[in-house]
């Protein structure tokens, strides 16, 4: 209805080469980033940002680094984990002041802005990336998986191992000093939740936006038509080894970016074997291919689902609450009212066509999920066991990306771009 | 100006609250996880120990106690979780175990 371009009007190259042609997109573009920025920082509060806002923006940014490089350049790689930690450990030495030995005499700079420190660090692990970037010129596949993976477990024996990476600390952890901007603290434990949240805001919204329009470009091309067929792509004149090298440059250097901040302002202090082992690594792959392999969109989905779902599943199941207002014990009411009304419905469902499925089987499957999951919120969680609900998010989530494996493959970027694709041409059918 | 509000946001909460307030001990339970073997009793034995405080001695110093727990698995980032969402409510003491 609303959701439609009329015709093509564009009369110049600017609008002919804008992100966003079509003016709905465009406005609500502009609307996220408002409420983003000017609404968000006043409402948050501790929990907001270090549970839900903080993981998000910075799993997105690793999300968007692994997906320029798995989901444009079709490299794939399973270092994402490595990668952040040298972004974490570059960060915080530039933070400390970088120091060096020589003859036994100890040289140090003096620490950098951390700002400075966080770009700084995405620098170096661009280098670390592009070392580890060559293999990926004479193997393909699940060779050069195995070749990322080596860097993952390389990167975190070296961070284990090399005592001038911590500053010689006898923990072997690194710990995030307070740094500040403009008199407002980013790092350290007296932290108020918007500064943190901003910060982190304003690099992930740069990252995404030079990410979109390095996509859109000439690069981006390169990448793709590297990805799609790669003796194709050099016949008509892309440089494998500039593409390639690039590819996992820019990659990185955003996985970097994600480490330090992982590092420096989420967690505080981190051990390279807890914090970033291979398990981030599959983390990062799992929101680029549940979000979708070469969506920028798709990285912050796939963000959001991953790091939002655990919360959700912990609120909804294991919280209890003792004191509930009327108004939530009347919603609690009605939406478990509705439940049982979706449960029968899908019964008679399967009943009468003998599947599942078929139907509006689906549709009742959704309604009844919906529906219990607003009753679980509204009388604040259901109280059950801690253990059962840990190991029931294991489940849920597991089943979740299996599913979204067989019935969707493109992640939630295509489940996005389907529906823009309806609302294009709604209410008419065709 | 913020810490004005920060204190009347917490003069607000202090005023609504009621006088006898639990003693709230947060546990941070890890029955899942590498270390579940020893997460599983340590989280029973510690809820237990209040229970029975509450049960034989009316509580500490005749002040109930209360455990909610929070399960991170041993794992950094819902431990962050947990913390947070259990600091709110007037927690006394994390032990680190």
């Amino acid at each position: 209805m609303f959701y439609r371009e009329a015709g093509d009007y564009k009369t110049s190259y600017q609008d002919d080469g804008q992100t966003f042609p079509i003016k709905f997109d465009r406005y609500r573009y502009y609307f996220v980033l408002f409420v983003a920025f000017a609404m968000v920082p006043f409402l948050i509060n501790d929990y907001w940002v270090n549970a839900i806002f903080l993981p998000f923006l910075i799993y997105s940014i690793a999300a968007i680094g692994l997906n320029i490089l798995v989901g444009y350049c079709g490299q794939v790689s399973l270092g994402t984990g490595g990668f952040m930690a040298v972004g974490a450990y570059a960060c915080y030495k530039f933070m400390t002041g970088l120091d060096i030995w020589i003859d036994g005499v100890q040289y140090a700079l003096p620490p950098i802005n951390i700002f400075f420190s966080v770009i700084l660090a995405g620098l170096v692990t661009a280098v670390v990336g592009v070392l580890f970037g060559l293999p990926s010129l004479r193997i393909k596949g699940f060779y050069l998986a195995v070749a990322t993976l080596a860097a993952q477990f390389f990167l975190v024996w070296l961070f284990n191992k090399w005592s001038w990476a911590y500053n010689y600390s006898a923990s072997g952890q690194i710990n995030a000093p307070e740094r500040e901007i403009f008199g407002v603290a980013i790092t350290g434990p007296s932290t108020d939740a918007w500064a943190t949240y901003l910060f982190c805001l304003v690099i992930a919204a740069l990252c995404a936006i030079v990410a979109r329009n390095l996509t859109r470009g000439a690069s981006g091309r390169k990448w793709m038509a590297i990805r799609d067929m790669d003796i194709a792509a050099e016949i008509i004149g892309v440089n494998p080894l500039k593409a390639k090298l690039s590819a996992f440059a820019v990659s990185s250097f955003y996985i970097g970016i994600a480490g330090a901040l992982f590092f420096a302002v989420y967690l505080g202090a981190v051990e390279v074997g807890e914090a970033f082992g291979i398990q981030k690594s599959f983390i990062v792959l799992f929101m680029v291919i549940i979000g979708g392999l070469g969506s920028i969109f798709g990285s912050f989905a796939g963000a959001a689902f991953l790091v939002l779902l655990p919360v959700l599943l912990k609120l909804m199941l294991a919280d209890s609450t003792d004191e509930i207002s009327g108004f939530s014990s009347v919603m609690s009411w009605v939406f478990l009212v509705a439940f049982a009304a979706a449960v029968v419905m899908l019964v008679i469902n399967i009943v009468r066509t003998r599947s599942l499925i078929a139907g509006a089987g689906v549709g009742w499957i959704f309604a009844s999920i919906a529906a219990f999951m607003a009753y679980a919120l509204t009388i604040g969680g259901m109280g059950w066991p801690n253990d059962i609900v840990a190991h029931l998010q294991l489940v849920i989530v597991g089943a979740l990306i299996i599913i979204f494996l067989i019935a969707e493959p493109h992640g939630l970027a295509q489940l996005w771009r389907v529906a823009k694709e309806k609302l294009r041409l709604w209410p008419f059918p065709h | 100006m913020k810490t004005k509000l920060a204190t009347m946001a917490v003069a607000a909460v202090m005023a609504a609250g009621p006088v006898m307030a639990d003693l709230v001990f947060p546990s941070l339970s890890y029955r899942t996880g590498p270390y579940a073997a020893g997460g599983i009793p340590f989280a029973d034995g510690y809820a237990d120990y209040f229970t029975m405080l509450n049960e034989r001695d009316g509580g500490i110093g005749g002040i109930m106690t209360k455990v909610p727990e929070c399960e991170t698995g041993y794992n950094t980032e819902k431990g962050v979780e947990c913390y947070e969402s259990t600091k709110g409510e007037g927690a006394l003491v994390y032990q680190p175990l």
